[in-house]
């Protein structure tokens, strides 16, 4: 007999988001029914993170450019200084206030969010609001 | 006595002592547990855990999780009598297959510096930028990163593709990670997961495989209802 499932319980748990929707439907009768089952959807935690790992991503792509195209003997220097830039964005520039922060503000990118994040499928009716956390630096939400 | 069904099987379904209660009707048979009297929620990861061992030893099409019947007259009369063609017509199709679940997993930093090497002039910046302009442009590079990620995993992937009669991407939970479903013949699992492992080795990704399970992601348009008019019906996640 082919040995059961490869993986202990973690793996079955992390294929239920693409196993829990699929299956034979039987036609909703008296006698037989499908209860409802409350699964927080896992959409809006994806939302919130996609818009730090953009930054994050693009953060660590200029530190690889700086460091491909440093001359040799001064990659610190290169590094530093676009580490200066880098902290540009989000928390303002060393020693400055912080600007009144877009995501504090609500500001969701219009098209990115959907762009390979959002094909997990909602298996829940509840989902909570998408609120977004403040990043690091910035000013609470009023 | 409610009755929780995981799945259709034929009536000669090998029957174990750990197995669930097979219902029988005619040639076809439901595996089916008694829901306690005090209702509760089933466990999905116990459920998969028993089509998982179900499959193993033959066909299975799967039933929706958390479907359940009023008593055996039940199973008898709505699942198996009303689809008894469909449901003979797919355990002959899946018979002797399986689905299996591979996830890739890639070190991120080894995908950007890929990305970076693949054109080195790309995102040479100066000087400070809006926060929009470094989201849209953060969302370029995850762009890139995917279709390095999707690139390698169809390369590392190949030889597992050769031994599986159908494959689906499954959906992305994350930019360095690349899951999809194998529909194969139940006598190759055992190259496939030493492929897998062999993945592993090799060191450019971590890779895992969940299986075998029944074939959730294969099932033909004949297994979803259909309304009057013969348009497929809407499956919700209640099912109807």
């Amino acid at each position: 007999m082919t040995a059961p499932v490869n993986t202990n319980g973690g793996g079955l748990a992390g294929a239920l988001d693409v196993l829990l929707d699929k299956g034979l439907v039987i036609d909703a009768t008296i006698s037989v029914s499908i209860i409802g089952i409350e699964i927080l959807s896992i959409q809006a935690r994806i939302v919130i993170a996609s818009v730090d790992t953009y930054i994050r991503f693009l953060e660590a792509m200029q530190r690889l450019n700086a460091a491909q195209h440093a001359v040799p003997g001064q990659v610190a220097q290169s590094v530093t200084s676009h580490s200066t830039a880098l902290t540009y964005g989000i928390a303002g520039p060393l020693g400055a206030p912080a600007p009144a922060s877009p995501i504090a503000h609500g500001l969701v990118p219009a098209t990115p969010i959907a762009t390979h994040s959002t094909t997990v499928h909602s298996t829940g009716t509840t989902a909570p609001p998408a609120t977004q956390p403040p990043a690091d630096g910035d000013e609470p939400n009023p | 006595m409610t009755l929780h069904i995981y799945g259709i099987v034929r009536a000669t379904h090998p029957r174990h002592p750990h197995t669930p209660r097979l219902v029988v009707w005619q040639d076809l048979a439901a595996a089916v547990r008694e829901r306690p009297d005090d209702g509760g929620e089933p466990d999905p990861v116990a459920h998969f855990g028993v089509l998982s061992t179900l499959v193993a030893d033959g066909p299975v099409v799967p039933v929706r999780f958390g479907t359940l019947a009023r008593d055996v007259n039940a199973v008898c009369g709505e699942v198996l009598g009303r689809a008894a063609p469909r449901l003979r017509a797919q355990l002959d199709r899946l018979t002797g297959l399986c689905e299996i679940h591979i996830g890739l997993r890639f070190a991120e930093n080894a995908g950007l510096r890929a990305v970076a090497a693949a054109d080195p002039n790309w995102l040479r910046l100066t000087g400070p930028l809006e926060l929009s302009e470094r989201i849209r442009l953060g969302e370029q590079v995850a762009n890139r990163l995917v279709d390095w990620r999707r690139a390698r995993a169809e390369e590392l992937l190949a030889p597992i593709v050769a031994q599986a009669q159908q494959s689906r991407p499954l959906p992305d939970r994350a930019h360095t990670e690349d899951r999809r479903a194998f529909l194969l013949p139940l006598d190759r699992l055992r190259t496939v997961r030493a492929l897998v492992d062999e993945i592993t080795t090799a060191g450019e990704a971590h890779a895992e495989c969940v299986g075998p399970l029944p074939a959730f992601h294969f099932l033909t348009d004949t297994d979803s209802p259909r309304t009057p008019g013969g348009s497929p019906a809407r499956a919700s996640r209640w099912g109807w």
